[in-house]
């Protein structure tokens, strides 16, 4: 009864804010439409809306069926293949990704697609490699998987501590983004935005857990979809379908003329950079607890396979979507002057291609929709790295390190909602205090150390008997440190923060150095180790290897 | 237990990790050196890679190349999930029987 108590008295606070932060939103477009270049659009207000309840009434159905830790962390596995495969493609069709890629290429030219075959190359490895031996080996997390065999608590509390890290990184990189987005598109102050993401992303993960959080996901992922498609079908309709004729176009308008399309327009053909960014964007997916944790949510094995197969698939047609947006706007966008301010800048900056494209082809509406969606998008991911946030206070670090995987199941469950609150707070501090940082260098951290630790440890503990505790901890703890070291002497901390004159390390992602080290310092520290506790370890490989390719047991610990 | 522990000595068992394992390591490594073609066409044959792949369009062989890898990547994606699911599932299921019948035994 307590816990009804306290969460009905968190509702009606968080009712409050949100109840402030509407009005706010009306109040803050008639006061700054005219100071900002993008004008606050009528259906954008009313489509976000229209999702912000709808999102709410499944938050609200889903609370019903989530009473307990199964439920929600991952909806006690009861989502269908098809519905996860759009909630992981939608983890990926992030804001970031609609608006900063086709921004990059539109500006930069070929080399910003790096970032989206790199990710397609790494999800295929994943399905094979790691997806259905993950979903055999785990309940709710990614630390269970890595440390299924592994003895001691040290193990558990690096892993959950890299988890965290990874996931406050990603989730700053968001807040951030959000804040100047929504600023941007409805003309809502920027403490107001991050205070209205952080509010309703609350609501969703408390109340809702997995179920709403996968819900949030599918619809923004549906809305994506539809729009992408709409846009690139009216972009390529103008060139009579011929990718060729829309690609000359492009070039004939671009200032940098055919060389859009030749690669070296971004990482300077600098092998270092090129393999850095690569490596970085097909591993670093392999390391992310929010998406991890997806594998989940899934009965069996099977079904985790068919997810991550369909989500490659959806996300292969976005990013050829990406493409054809990123490189074909050019030709409708570039130099009119409706999408430039007075200093001859895209209005708005380099971000809002994708939507000065939804305005150059469907007008108002259009541009309505996207923006709506764009806002949808960072609630659904936010949701859901807060989600698996909450998962590592509350099962990885409470259940099982304080209590020895033995803790009384309704704390256990208040602990994971306060978490979230915690989180939500934490999200609009952070978001104030890295208001003015390069978000771009905050998300590369996050998939440098998902690359660099959580990978090699993933892969490792799933395919090499030989890895044990104290080779994880060591290993795992001094790639860390190297990983943040590099990170600090990179351009954006050194030169950009500290204010030196030239960077040490010259490129942004450290992964080619650093996840190399990963590999070598775990086997090193796990080869050196002679101890009692090592050999039991090795000798659990057999059980569980069995375990991860026939799924014998997991069915049952799942079901727990 | 112990008939458990001796489990991955079974010959279907052996069979399971072996089919498995000759699909998923060569398809891997062949989607790898793939994306380290496309890195190299980016980089090091930056000059290759910026190519027209016809003399009368603007498309370059790098772009094609990305495109074409992202195709591929999808297509072994899709073939991967319907192999898994018609020979990996049924043997997979056979090995759990086997199993289960040895724990009976015990």
């Amino acid at each position: 009864m307590v816990i009804v108590k306290r969460t009905a008295l968190w509702a009606g606070l968080m009712m409050l804010v949100l109840a402030f932060t509407a009005p706010a939103l009306a109040f803050a477009n008639t006061l700054e439409s005219e100071a900002q270049n993008q004008e606050t659009n009528i259906f954008a207000i009313g489509i976000f809306l229209a999702f912000a309840l709808s999102t709410l009434g499944i938050t609200w159905w889903s609370a019903k069926r989530t009473k307990s830790q199964a439920a929600f962390y991952t909806a006690s596995g009861g989502i269908s293949p098809i519905q996860n495969a759009l909630a992981i493609a939608g983890d990926f069709m992030s804001a970031a990704t609609l608006l900063g890629i086709t921004g990059l290429m539109f500006f930069r030219g070929y080399d910003g697609y790096i970032l989206s075959f790199g990710i397609i190359v790494g999800w295929a490895i994943m399905l094979m490699i790691i997806a259905e031996r993950f979903r055999n080996l785990g309940r709710f997390t990614f630390v269970d998987v890595i440390t299924y065999r592994l003895e001691g608590n040290s193990v558990r509390v690096l892993m959950a501590l890299c988890s965290l890290v990874v996931i406050v990184f990603y989730l700053i990189g968001q807040m951030v983004g959000a804040g100047k987005l929504i600023q941007l598109l409805f003309g809502l102050d920027y403490l107001y935005s991050i205070i209205t993401v952080s509010v309703l992303m609350v609501l969703y993960v408390t109340f809702g857990g997995m179920l709403a959080t996968t819900w949030v996901q599918i619809i923004k992922a549906i809305l994506l979809l539809c729009g992408g498609a709409f846009i690139s079908f009216a972009l390529f309709s103008k060139f009579g379908f011929s990718f060729n004729a829309m690609m000359e176009a492009s070039v004939n308008i671009h200032p940098k003329g055919q060389a859009l399309l030749e690669p070296g327009g971004w990482l300077g053909k600098s092998w270092l950079n090129v393999w850095t960014v690569g490596l970085t964007m097909c591993f670093g997916i392999m390391g992310l607890p929010h998406i991890l944790m997806r594998f989940f949510t899934v009965k069996n094995a099977a079904d985790a396979r068919k997810s991550v197969a369909y989500a490659t698939l959806i996300m292969s047609v976005f990013y050829i979507f990406i493409l054809v947006i990123g490189l074909g706007s050019v030709a409708i966008i570039w130099g009119q002057a409706e999408f430039y301010d007075e200093a001859e800048k895209l209005a708005g900056g380099s971000n809002m291609v994708a939507l000065h494209a939804a305005k150059a082809l469907g007008g108002d509406l259009l541009l309505g929709f996207m923006s709506a969606v764009a806002f949808a998008t960072i609630l659904a991911v936010v949701a859901g790295l807060t989600l698996a946030a909450s998962a590592a206070v509350a099962h990885d670090l409470y259940a099982l390190v304080l209590k020895k995987g033995k803790p009384d199941p309704a704390k256990e469950l208040r602990l994971s909602k306060i978490a979230v609150i915690v989180v939500g707070v934490l999200s609009v501090v952070l978001g104030l205090i890295f208001e003015s940082q390069n978000i771009a260098v905050i998300t590369a951290f996050a998939l440098a150390i998902a690359a660099s630790v959580n990978f090699p440890l993933l892969l490792l503990s799933m395919y090499w008997r030989g890895m044990t505790s104290r080779g994880a901890v060591i290993g795992g703890s001094l790639t860390f440190l190297f990983t943040i070291i590099i990170i600090i002497l990179s351009d954006s901390i050194w030169v950009q923060v500290l204010g030196y004159d030239k960077a040490i390390f010259p490129y942004v992602y450290p992964t080619v150095f650093t996840m190399p080290t990963g590999f070598v310092l775990v086997w090193l520290f796990s080869i050196l180790d002679k101890s009692q506790n090592s050999t039991t370890e090795k000798s659990r490989f057999d059980a569980q290897y069995l375990r991860s390719e026939t799924g014998i047991g997991a069915d049952e610990a799942a079901k727990h | 237990m112990t008939d458990l522990n001796q489990a991955h000595h079974l010959e279907i068992f052996k069979k399971l990790v072996k089919m498995r394992a000759r699909m998923i390591w060569p398809l891997s490594i062949f989607l790898l050196l793939a994306l380290a073609g496309n890195l190299y066409l980016m980089s090091s044959g930056a000059s290759l890679g910026a190519k027209k792949i016809s003399p009368d369009g603007a498309v370059t062989i790098a772009l094609a190349y990305s495109v074409l890898l992202i195709f591929t990547g999808a297509s072994i994606a899709g073939f991967y999930v319907w192999w898994a699911n018609k020979k990996l599932d049924p043997l997979t299921e056979e090995v759990r029987r086997e199993i289960s019948a040895l724990k009976g035994k015990e």
